[in-house]
């Protein structure tokens, strides 16, 4: 079954979301999710012109500035309320990890 | 050696895997895209380099959003920063090359890539097909009524009998594309929950379908030769002038970035004029083209009529005594594969109101197993006027003795408050309508017989 949208995040949509918590334009999201993941995760410019028309169509974030062809974005209290839920779901999923080997181990 | 070479599009538009795969061979074979269009791509020669290309679909932009879109330049600002630069652009599909050795790919979640282009695919080819699954179901259903009230005069005409193979013939393509569709839409679905890209489609079934398309165009454009001539080919050349320059206009005016809506409206308002003054045009030309410069009677009513001197199986003289006075004798024949029809008329050149007319149509089928359904279909095809379960007006074929025609069956036509001396026959594989001079006497049944019945 294909994921409910936005139910939960993929990684790059999580870090555009915590890239936006300042107000940034795209090609600073494009600088800086690799550095804040020590190249771990990139995202590529198509997957982010998307994600960000997507995440302003659901009210995640909002424009802030127009200069030129240049755009700047900052989250919404729904983008946080979501960033947060976020990571909820994934410290649960760590607390589980932790006690789930912790009990094997016991064992 | 040529720098410019031409290939039909073997792709679909929403195959990026595909897509992507065969732009890097061409580029290594020297060729880079220039020119996406629906059916032909164009390349120019480069020199062969090993580029990585990547299709990225942006589902909002419609065919009149003013070119360059505002997504599409900051697209290609993010693109950039990455090595990508844009290399052609079919509406909303964008094709970008990278000449670095490892770029970052431009799309780097298959789920975000599997959303837009089953967004663009639902948006393009879904609507596009259903559009043309409607029209053609529509069309069907005009052919058939047609084939249903003149059954023998459809059957024998082959620009109609094309039409009704040309339409089933593209609602079938339109069905198995809306399949093939909603198939890789499911599947791409499917590949992004788990994490990856969309599956590759057969560039072969691609191919067949831009083949087919173009096969269709062009039967199209032979059975309205068929059909009207060379008169027929060239309203058909002249139509599809018109909406070529309503394109190009719709296209200018993105590049000039008028407004969506403004292009929306003035295309509309372009179509309009254009379409109702070449209509207009068309038909005077044509009317001048086909007016008749050949022989012509004036009887002394003013009537002004064609003289033809075709031969005839049959002659009005064979019938009847009659003074030696001249005729005009017309066979106009209709064939196609299924069977041949010929309407034949003889009429008299004098004023005199008394001379007999003759007329008769002859239907031969090839092929026998039309022949009982296209016998009920001519003996249904009079139908009396019903109102409120009444019969207003009788309009019906009753039956006949046959023996004196030398047919299998024979009917003869009710009209109105009487019987007419309008017959149908049936003889083996022939259908003969005619409408005798006056009641025939035995001896004129068997000659009607053995000169239309064998």
């Amino acid at each position: 079954m294909p994921r409910p949208k936005f139910q939960t995040l993929t990684e790059q949509m999580f870090y555009i979301l915590l890239c936006l918590r300042q107000e940034r334009c795209g090609i600073d999201i494009l600088e800086l999710v690799p550095t804040m993941t020590n190249g771990r995760v990139t995202v590529g410019s198509g997957t982010l012109y998307n994600l960000l028309e997507q995440f302003l169509d659901a009210g995640y974030i909002q424009e802030t500035r127009v200069e030129g062809r240049r755009r700047s974005y900052l989250l919404t209290d729904e983008g946080q309320e979501m960033l947060d839920r976020e990571y909820r779901r994934i410290c649960a999923q760590a607390q589980d990890y932790r006690r789930l080997t912790k009990e094997e181990k016991t064992t | 050696m040529k720098d410019r070479k031409y290939e039909l599009n073997r792709f679909s538009i929403y195959d990026s895997t595909a897509v992507q795969r065969h732009l890097e061979e061409m580029a290594a074979k020297g060729w880079m895209i220039r020119k996406l269009g629906m059916y032909l791509c164009q390349y120019e020669r480069i020199e062969p380099r090993q580029l990585h290309f990547a299709v990225v679909c942006l589902p909002k932009v419609s065919p009149y959003d003013p070119l360059p879109t505002p997504g599409q330049q900051l697209l290609e600002e993010y693109a950039t920063a990455d090595g990508w630069k844009l290399e052609a652009q079919q509406d909303a599909m964008l094709l970008f090359s990278n000449d670095r050795p490892d770029p970052v790919p431009m799309e780097t979640d298959p789920a975000v890539q599997a959303e837009g282009l089953v967004r663009l695919a639902r948006k393009r080819i879904l609507s596009g097909n259903l559009s043309t699954i409607l029209l053609a179901v529509l069309q069907l259903v005009m052919q058939l009524s047609a084939l249903r009230r003149r059954p023998a005069e459809y059957l024998a005409d082959p620009a109609e009998t094309g039409l009704l193979l040309l339409w089933v013939i593209i609602l079938l393509e339109g069905a198995l594309t809306l399949i093939r569709t909603l198939r890789w839409i499911r599947r791409a679905k499917a590949a992004a929950a788990q994490g990856q890209l969309p599956p590759s489609e057969s560039s072969r079934a691609t191919l067949l379908s831009t083949v087919f398309n173009l096969s269709v165009l062009a039967a199209v454009v032979l059975l309205l030769g068929l059909a009207m001539g060379k008169t027929g080919l060239a309203v058909v050349v002249v139509m599809l002038g018109v909406a070529w320059l309503i394109s190009l206009c719709s296209r200018g005016m993105r590049e000039l970035h008028f407004s969506k809506g403004l292009n929306i409206t003035l295309t509309g308002v372009l179509s309009v004029v254009l379409v109702t003054v070449t209509t207009i045009f068309l038909v005077m030309a044509l009317e001048k083209f086909t007016e008749n410069t050949g022989e012509t009677y004036t009887a002394n009513t003013g009537w002004t009529f064609s003289v033809y001197h075709d031969e005839m199986p049959l002659y009005v003289q064979e019938l009847e005594d009659v003074p030696d006075v001249s005729w005009s004798t017309q066979a106009e024949e209709h064939r196609t594969p299924l069977l041949s029809r010929t309407e034949y008329t003889q009429r008299a050149l004098s004023n005199d109101n008394s001379l007999p007319d003759l007329s008769y149509t002859v239907t031969r089928v090839k092929v026998p197993a039309l022949y009982a359904p296209l016998k009920t279909w001519m003996i249904q095809s009079k139908k009396d006027d019903v109102h409120n379960g009444r019969v207003v007006f009788p309009n019906h074929y009753v039956s006949a003795d046959a023996a004196p025609w030398g047919a299998q069956d024979a009917y003869q036509l009710y009209w109105s408050d009487g019987l007419l001396d309008t017959y149908l026959l049936f003889y083996e594989n022939t259908a003969v309508e005619i409408t005798m001079p006056s009641s025939p006497t035995p001896e004129q049944m068997a000659m009607v017989g053995e000169k239309l019945g064998g």
